[in-house]
């Protein structure tokens, strides 16, 4: 039997129903781009076509080891191949749902309300041809520099070295999803989707991640598809709980979910804590476990911004993903489970107090009580001070919004999982019972009842503490205790634990259990989900920060791009630049957008000497790349010091079409020609200075002013900004790898080519060679010699002693004595 | 001990089956239950038209391998707020419940239960906590939603005798005990 066994596990193991990357994908990948604060934190407002899985299959793996015991089978051999046939599903299954979503086979879901059949339908509906491949899938093993995108906004040469060394290595980097021979952890996986999208991605992108989460989770248990791949542990496979096992999470500043200012997606971004260490981080401090956690959208505008390089997924301390990831699930499953565990507990206590104690019932306990003498007077003070204090209307966090506790879906649902009675009552008790507590409160306050009474705070609901004393060390696994003795207690559970032992105990116990619901309430949906797969943009620092509007990326420019044109007018007003224009605007950040809302608007005045309509055409054609986004600025002439007197030869201002929006470069280095060079694809329109003043008829050689001088120096300095003005560098790792091959290194004015997104091989046309030859072959190019008139050459590469005779006109034709494999 | 009172006079006093009944995994993964029934029994004849023997293939449990709260309710308060009723199923509603096909089983060593230990002795006695002293075999059965296949709740436990086998009502909600001095004409209140 266990042979037979044995046999099918094997015979399965090779099952491939799609083959989704062939041997020659491609794992270098497109471009990679850097971005710095401000464009970062703009592309967040774009769906992303790249993302990572972070799986956990320990339980499952916990089942197959069970599994094999009760079948008397290898535990080792059954639960591996288990876990590989669990991985290999859900990878395929991703693949596929991408594939048939991007061919427009399976429509995309607006509400995830539509239920089963819904799905069921659409999912049979474009289960006819095999969709063509529209993902890639990579199993990651190290946090190379590969990622450095993540944590980096402008690379230099010595990144480049190091991530083009990686590249030499790709292996240790990426390996095929399928392939199984790498078995990096048996617990966790870390996997890399890509998408192959087309340009309107932008439109439909969050749309199609909706949507393959809700496929997700349905094709998982009912598909046909699954029930093959996940053959034969398919019943296993398809019962396990999917939602809580995996996460998505962007790769990259572009989103896989649209921000919003909301507890619930701040706390999702706000998972990037968890990838902390468990030394530097204190989980208990962290929001998801105090007992009064403050609002994340106030704790978000009390943080200074961070930068890129903060690293705030901490990748750069991580040696290998397996550590990353395990790490990430440990802090995550801690959280989990004591947020599972305070629910569990508060909900049981709010469900029987409300079912067995009204509050007629709860004011009459507390009346004889306290009239028989049970209680301390500090104990009647706690119940007192913590329902005042968790009634203050000013103290905006800790108020507890009942309203919002009844509506929070992810809290209600968590309710139902455990208790059939209707949530919404539980509240009914604890609103009413709120008033007669103040009543009975200010009449023993009335009556000095605590006259003379110390007040231990030892005694306190953790919440209070938490609150009030700012103590560190609150334990949010703490079960709230009484002095009081009385013969029996007040509400019990037979033969089991008591839930309260008196009226004032049950009081304190109703409240705290509602202050956990409202603690855990804020963060909750980020780490448990009843029905919805968990995505996070995380790796976008900014994404809340935008969307609270804690900051606008669009400031500083259009602060900068005012300023100047400020300046150059207040030269022309002092008679030393002939620009016949006067500008009366406020000079505060946000209120000036533009140059055209500033005519439209009636704040810009024209010499009346000059003919306006003239005028406005020369202005518009000269200051038109103000209006925009200059995406580069040359500055030719020597270097600028405002005491002394300058001419200039011109500034010359140009915007890309692709990403006038965001982009925006200065370069002043050696490399910079004098006429700047622009890629095709970019509109290229030059501000000049002598231009504009040969129009206006002023001398061909301007004259420099102190206003000029200070509002070029001004631009030039604001412009540096290194942060808060979009810039961004896409780098192509073929050319990078090429150009590190080639001169065995990466010098400093290479990074710059390559920060431009050229190679550093002179001749264009013999880097697009080198490009394909590697790209075709396993081979390291060390020199080359190639004519770009006659198309031929030779290429000296590691892997062959003699030097290789190529062709180049449409492809590329190889003579040589080595057998070069091919990649 | 008025619990094993209760059950002796419920064992005569009530229609028993005398099957056993068997978790299964076959060689293809699949759950699988086993009814063996004895002659003077007609549960197998009435759920598969064999005096001896039925078999239901299981089909998935949503969520089942999995660490939430439903799952760690029930198997939490398995023998605490779960408890036996000590009301025995009836033919229809055993037949409709078994028939429906909208359930799972759970023994005491589960591959359905990854939040206890396996095979541990605690496990045990809480498995054993829910059928009478004596009984082996104890498995509880999960409800569970049609279509969809959550699981709603955990029903039924099936008690294994030396001479007859049971099946039982579980309580879903707690036994709870007011105290109400003063207030009422009973000291103490059972709710």
């Amino acid at each position: 039997m266990k042979f037979l066994i044995l046999f099918l596990l094997l015979s399965t193991a090779n099952a491939s129903e799609w083959k989704r990357f062939g041997k020659n994908f491609n794992y270098l990948g497109g471009e990679i781009t850097y971005l710095n604060r401000a464009a970062c934190a703009e592309r967040g407002k774009f769906p992303t076509q790249s993302v990572f899985l972070i799986v956990d299959n320990v339980n499952f793996a916990k089942a197959a080891y069970r599994l094999s015991k009760i079948k008397n089978l290898d535990p080792v051999t059954t639960t591996n191949f288990a876990i590989e046939k669990f991985r290999y599903t859900l990878t395929s299954l991703i693949g596929l749902i991408s594939s048939r979503l991007l061919s427009n086979d399976l429509p995309f879901v607006e509400d995830h309300l539509l239920g089963y059949e819904y799905l069921k339908t659409n999912w049979e509906r474009s289960s006819g041809e095999k969709p063509l491949i529209k993902s890639q899938c990579k199993m990651v093993r190290k946090l190379s520099t590969l990622f450095s995108h993540l944590n980096v906004s402008k690379p230099d040469h010595e990144l480049f070295e190091k991530m083009a060394k990686d590249m030499e290595n790709l292996e240790e980097t990426y390996t095929d999803c399928e392939n199984f021979e790498v078995n990096e952890s048996p617990e966790t996986a870390f996997y890399q989707f890509d998408l192959l999208v087309d340009r309107n991605f932008k439109k439909y992108g969050f749309k199609f991640w909706y949507s393959l989460k809700i496929y997700l989770s349905w094709a998982f248990r009912y598909s046909p598809e699954v029930v093959r791949l996940s053959a034969p542990f398919d019943q296993l496979i398809r019962s396990v709980n999917l939602e809580e096992m995996i996460l998505f999470f962007s790769n990259g500043c572009e989103s896989i979910v649209p921000s919003e200012c909301s507890d619930f997606d701040l706390n999702l971004n706000n998972l990037k804590t968890l990838t902390k260490y468990s030394k530097d981080l204190n989980l208990s401090q962290t929001d998801f476990l105090r007992p009064t956690p403050e609002s994340p959208v106030s704790y978000l505008l009390s943080q200074p911004l961070p930068l890129m390089e903060d690293d705030l997924l901490n990748l750069k301390e991580t040696p290998t993903t397996k550590i990353w990831v395990e790490n990430f699930r440990e802090n995550f499953l801690k959280v989990r489970g004591q947020q599972k565990m305070r629910l569990s507990r508060a909900f049981s206590n709010l469900s029987l107090i409300t079912r067995f104690i009204s509050e007629d019932l709860f004011m009459r306990k507390i009346h004889k009580e306290l009239v028989e003498g049970h209680y301390t007077a500090q104990e009647v003070y706690y119940m007192c001070s913590e329902f005042g204090v968790s009634s203050k209307n000013h103290l905006s966090h800790l108020r507890i919004d009942l309203n919002q506790l009844k509506e929070n879906l992810s809290i209600k649902e968590a309710f139902h999982e455990m208790f059939e009675t209707d949530y919404e009552s539980i509240f009914g008790l604890f609103q009413n019972l709120k008033g007669s507590i103040k009543a009975f409160c200010t009449d023993l306050q009335n009556q000095q009842f605590w006259k003379d009474v110390e007040v231990k705070k030892e005694g306190f609901s953790s919440w209070y503490k938490d609150f009030i004393y700012e103590e560190e060390k609150i334990s949010f696994d703490y079960a709230l205790t009484t002095q009081t003795q009385t013969p029996k207690p007040f509400l019990k559970v037979l033969n089991g634990e008591v839930i309260c032992y008196n009226g004032v105990h049950c009081a304190r116990v109703l409240l705290d259990s509602i202050m956990t619901l409202s603690a855990i309430s804020k963060s909750l949906s980020a780490v448990y989900t009843q029905s919805d797969i968990i995505s996070s943009n995380m790796a976008n620092p900014y994404a809340s920060s935008m969307a609270c509007g804690n900051y606008d990326p669009w400031a500083k420019k259009n602060k900068i791009i005012f300023d100047f044109f400020h300046d150059l007018t207040q030269a022309g007003m002092a008679g030393l630049l002939p620009t016949p224009v006067y500008v009366s605007a406020d000079l505060q950040d946000k209120k000036v957008t533009s140059f055209t809302s500033l005519m439209r608007e009636g704040k810009v005045f024209y010499d009346p000497q000059f003919d306006p309509k003239k005028l406005k055409l020369s202005l518009m054609t000269d200051l038109g790349p103000l209006i925009g986004v200059p995406c580069a600025i040359s500055v030719s002439g020597t270097k600028l010091n405002p005491h002394e007197y300058y001419t200039f030869d011109g500034i010359s201002l140009s915007g890309c079409r692709e990403s006038s929006k965001i982009d925006l470069d200065v370069s002043e280095d050696d490399l910079q020609k004098k006429t700047p060079k622009y890629n095709k694809s970019c509109l290229s329109c030059a501000l000049n200075l002598r231009t504009l003043s040969s129009v206006l008829g002023a001398p061909p050689i301007l004259r420099s002013s102190a206003f000029l001088v200070k509002g070029v120096v001004r631009l030039i300095q604001n412009l540096k900004d290194k942060n808060d003005l979009f810039k961004s560098w896409k780098v192509s790792p073929q050319k990078l790898l090429l150009s590190f091959r080639y001169h065995g290194g990466i010098s400093p004015k290479c990074a710059k080519l390559l920060l431009k997104g050229e190679s550093c091989i002179p001749k264009k046309c013999e880097s697009r060679m080198l490009e394909e030859l590697t790209k075709k072959f396993k081979v390291s190019p060390v020199s080359s010699d190639f004519s770009c008139l006659d198309k031929t050459g030779y290429v000296v590469v590691k892997e062959c002693p003699e030097p290789l005779e190529v062709i180049f006109h449409q492809d590329l034709k190889i003579s040589s004595s080595c057998l070069l494999s091919e990649r | 001990m008025k619990l094993i009172i209760f059950f002796m006079t419920f064992i005569f006093s009530h229609k028993l089956f005398s099957q056993t009944l068997d978790i299964h995994w076959s060689d293809q993964f699949q759950k699988e239950i086993f009814f063996h029934c004895r002659n003077d029994d007609n549960l197998c004849e009435m759920l598969c038209k064999d005096q001896s023997f039925c078999g239901f293939q299981e089909g998935i449990c949503k969520n089942c391998i999995g660490t939430g709260l439903k799952m760690n309710h029930i198997l939490s308060e398995l023998g605490k707020t779960i408890k036996n009723t000590q009301q025995v199923f009836s033919d229809t509603e055993l037949k409709e419940f078994l028939l429906s096909g909208n359930f799972s089983t759970l023994g005491y060593r589960d591959v359905f239960n990854v939040i206890d230990t396996f095979e541990s002795l605690r496990v045990l006695k809480k498995f054993e906590s829910l059928c009478p002293e004596g009984s082996q075999n104890q498995i509880v059965f999960l409800k569970l939603r049609p279509l969809i296949r959550d699981v709603q709740g955990a029903p039924m436990v099936f008690c294994e005798l030396s001479e007859n086998s049971l099946f039982f009502h579980l309580s879903q909600d707690p036994v709870v005990e007011v105290y109400e001095k003063n207030y009422s004409n009973s000291d103490s209140h059972l709710k």
